[in-house]
């Protein structure tokens, strides 16, 4: 492998005929595809800087071939850091996801996703953001910006899909500073995201429920979220609730949304995003105000039906999380100053015993 | 011309020319007076004619006279030139005093007045932008007021497409959307609104309540799709029901067609329809029974008796001895007890009686095959064996046993 890069390094120029060039870049996309290749490349950064600087070459196919290398290199854990520490690369993907006329938008996109994974690197993308770097570079998009391009649709002329916006926002969200962002009520940033739980791409309806169900680990931020403003309860809940009948009565004790469906509503189609949003509903739940909210738009009706429609399908995953949050909603409130669930202290044996298992 | 040659008149000449006119002008009247020394003014107000002349001068006027009355009185036509006509005044200028106009007419309220004062200023060709699209919304702003909201929003509109920052305009269309019920638009038209003015309390309360009348409204439509579809699976369980058992029916108006989704089911509603008052339908219970209404005609005494719900496995008898434990009122000569009648239905193509027995059930008749339920109703003839009436009635009809 050493010989490999020896030989194909001199070819990565910008300076090198199209033909070798290609050739080169895409014996390195090849390269980045086996484990043993990343290994490789990290260890030997000469043919990852060599990629990074063509990421900017004249030749489409070449750009193309790099990002598609990046993509596979930022897949691996390790990698990442590497990435991040060595490397300046973040202001231009951000910049490039928000250029109508890149055609590797939906590319750096998925880099930004994969980058952002784990809260290191969320930690680290999110000091290139104008949002908190004060003297970050020249037209960086900010949050907003992101958001926007997000939900314009077509943005791309090329028609990249920028599906990845989603989750690479939803993991930025593993940071609360993020959060308080999207959680500022003078602003309506979660609002325009909902809409898309009910879209057609899975990595949309993904990502912004991974968005929610991070922002509601801020329990002060309950009310607003539960408020008209936002009205959270209603589109998460929505997407969980299915064709089931309801009498009259049961229907008006629901939340205006989810009254009188129609008999060809179906359910979220992924078992994993119905687990994040089941999440949120727990998190939800969390203190006292949000708990009495849920238990009075009777959440529990909506969980009942899709925990019977979730054995049936033996999804045990999400099984197990609608028995969770039902034992919430249908058990006794808990004694006074353990009100809030997130904040609530365990007892030292209890810890051990959780811990243990 | 004239007037620069008489400017080089010295003040002498100018002195001799005065008294000459003044002497010409009173040998003038002089004149005149003597030859109308019998003229007498007679257009002047008087006791009798006083109403008359307030009525059509512009002065007293108490109505806003119509074209055809301005056409025949010249002081109007008079007025009329001179606030809206003068030649001199461009197009522009023309619009300008019509909207003056209306804005005095929108201040005291004559929204008519204004509407139409406005319609005449748009009618002017100018190029002023800003004007038509104030006069735009000053129209929008006088239908608004008469609640004519659907041109009210046209007029708003067109006033935001010709200056785009128009916030009262955009209120205007919010509002507008949100009176004519169109939710969602009064949401778009808010966050236009929110867009150019982010405090704009009247934005966010249209935003907020449109809101939620959207959320009413859509719930509304779903609930009535659900009544609808209760009601078609009500219908077609009955159709079933009836058809499962071989009941014939045969429909009041052959051309009601109902044209829904069951093109499959030979039987539509219309043949349920009964002509009877109560209006009542054959409809399923719970346990699946169909109950019927029931006409007893008495040919006898040309009345008929009507039971409402006939459940399908009761028998003739059990009716019929309720009903005749006492002694209806029309029977003078008592033949109509319970041991002298005889029940028979009508096929209306053969115009046979067939007889029905007393023990049988309702549904073992209806399932009879010479038996055709008219228009939704099962009717059955009630005789007295014991009657006149009965020996006549017989020998009219092919009677089946």
């Amino acid at each position: 492998m050493e010989n490999v890069s020896q030989e194909l390094l001199p070819f990565l120029q910008k300076s090198t005929r199209i033909e070798i060039k290609l050739t080169a870049t895409r014996n390195v996309l090849a390269l980045s595809a086996s484990l043993e290749g990343r290994k490789f490349m990290i260890e030997n950064r000469s043919i990852l800087e060599a990629i990074l600087r063509l990421t900017k070459d004249e030749n489409a196919l070449v750009v193309g071939d790099c990002y598609n290398t990046i993509v596979n290199l930022s897949s691996e854990d390790h990698v990442i850091d590497v990435i991040l520490q060595s490397y300046n690369v973040v202001p231009e993907f951000l910049r490039v996801i928000c250029d109508r006329e890149s055609q590797f938008s939906h590319k750096a996109c998925m880099i930004l996703n994969n980058l952002t994974r784990f809260l290191n690197g969320a930690e680290k993308v999110a000091e290139f953001l104008p949002n908190f770097d004060k003297d970050s570079e020249e037209n960086v998009p900010d949050i907003d910006k992101l958001v926007e391009v997000f939900c314009i649709s077509d943005y791309n002329k090329h028609k990249m899909s920028l599906n990845y916006i989603a989750p690479f926002l939803g993991n930025l969200c593993q940071l609360s500073k993020v959060r308080k962002i999207f959680l500022d009520p003078e602003k309506n940033r979660i609002q325009k995201l909902l809409p898309f739980l009910s879209h057609t791409s899975m990595i949309r309806r993904g990502g912004i429920s991974t968005l929610l169900r991070n922002c509601s680990f801020e329990y002060e931020s309950h009310e607003w979220l539960l408020s008209d403003k936002v009205d959270l309860l209603s589109h998460v809940l929505l997407p969980l609730a299915g064709p089931e009948e309801f009498t009259d009565e049961e229907n008006d004790s629901l939340p205006l949304d989810l009254q009188y469906l129609p008999s060809d509503k179906t359910r979220e189609p992924d078992p994993d995003v119905r687990n994040i949003l089941l999440d949120t509903l727990i998190l939800l739940c969390a203190d006292k105000p949000g708990r009495t909210y849920l238990k009075s738009k009777n959440v529990y009706l909506i969980i009942r039906e899709l925990h019977k429609w979730v054995q049936q399908n033996k999804e045990d995953d999400v099984s197990e999380t609608c028995e969770k949050l039902v034992q919430i909603l249908i058990s006794d409130e808990p004694d006074e100053g353990s009100e809030n669930l997130l904040t609530c202290e365990i007892p030292e044996k209890h810890r051990k015993a959780l811990e243990s298992t | 011309m004239a007037s620069v040659k008489k400017s080089k008149m010295t003040d002498e000449e100018r002195q001799k020319l005065i008294k000459k006119l003044n002497k010409e002008t009173e040998e003038f009247i002089q004149q005149k007076l003597e030859k109308n020394k019998d003229y007498k003014y007679t257009d002047g107000f008087t006791v009798d004619n006083v109403e008359e002349i307030c009525a059509t001068h512009p002065a007293f006027m108490q109505k806003q006279p119509t074209q055809e009355e301005i056409d025949n009185n010249p002081m109007l036509q008079a007025l009329q030139a001179i606030q809206y006509d003068d030649p001199e005044d461009t197009p522009e200028e023309k619009a300008l005093e019509l909207k003056k106009d209306g804005n005095f007419q929108y201040k005291c309220k004559k929204f008519k007045r204004a509407y139409a004062a406005y319609t005449e200023a748009l009618r002017n060709k100018f190029d002023n932008t800003e004007l038509r699209s104030t006069l735009f919304f000053n129209r929008s702003a006088a239908n608004y007021q008469l609640e004519n909201f659907r041109s009210s929003l046209h007029d708003a509109n067109e006033a935001v497409k010709l200056n785009p920052d128009y916030v009262k305009a955009v209120v205007k269309c919010a509002q507008c959307c949100s009176a004519l019920k169109r939710y969602q638009d009064a949401m778009d038209w808010s966050k236009v609104l929110l867009s150019l003015d982010a405090d704009n309390t009247i934005g966010n309360q249209i935003y907020e309540k449109s809101k939620n009348s959207l959320q009413i409204q859509k719930r509304d439509q779903r609930k009535n799709e659900h009544e609808k579809e209760k009601q078609r699976q009500a219908k077609k369980s009955l159709i079933t029901a009836i058809k499962q058992r071989g009941i014939q029916l045969s429909s009041i108006s052959k051309d009601a067609h109902d044209n829904s989704d069951e093109e499959e089911d030979s039987l539509k509603l219309s043949e349920f329809e009964t002509l009877n008052v109560s209006k009542s339908m054959v409809h399923l219970d719970d346990k699946g029974s169909l109950i019927w209404p029931v006409m007893f005609v008495y040919p006898e005494f040309k009345t008929t008796d009507f039971i409402e719900e006939f459940h399908e496995t009761s028998i003739f008898l059990d009716h019929l001895s309720i009903m005749f434990e006492q002694q209806p009122d029309w029977d003078t000569e008592q033949h109509y007890k319970l041991e002298n009648l005889e029940v028979y239905y009508e096929n209306r193509q053969t115009e046979n009686l067939h007889k029905v027995t007393m023990e049988s059930t309702l549904l073992s008749v209806l399932k009879e095959k010479s038996m055709v339920v008219q228009a939704g109703t099962a009717n059955f003839i009630i005789l007295s064996r014991t009657s006149k009436f009965y020996d006549y009635f017989m020998s009219k009809h092919n009677v089946i046993m």
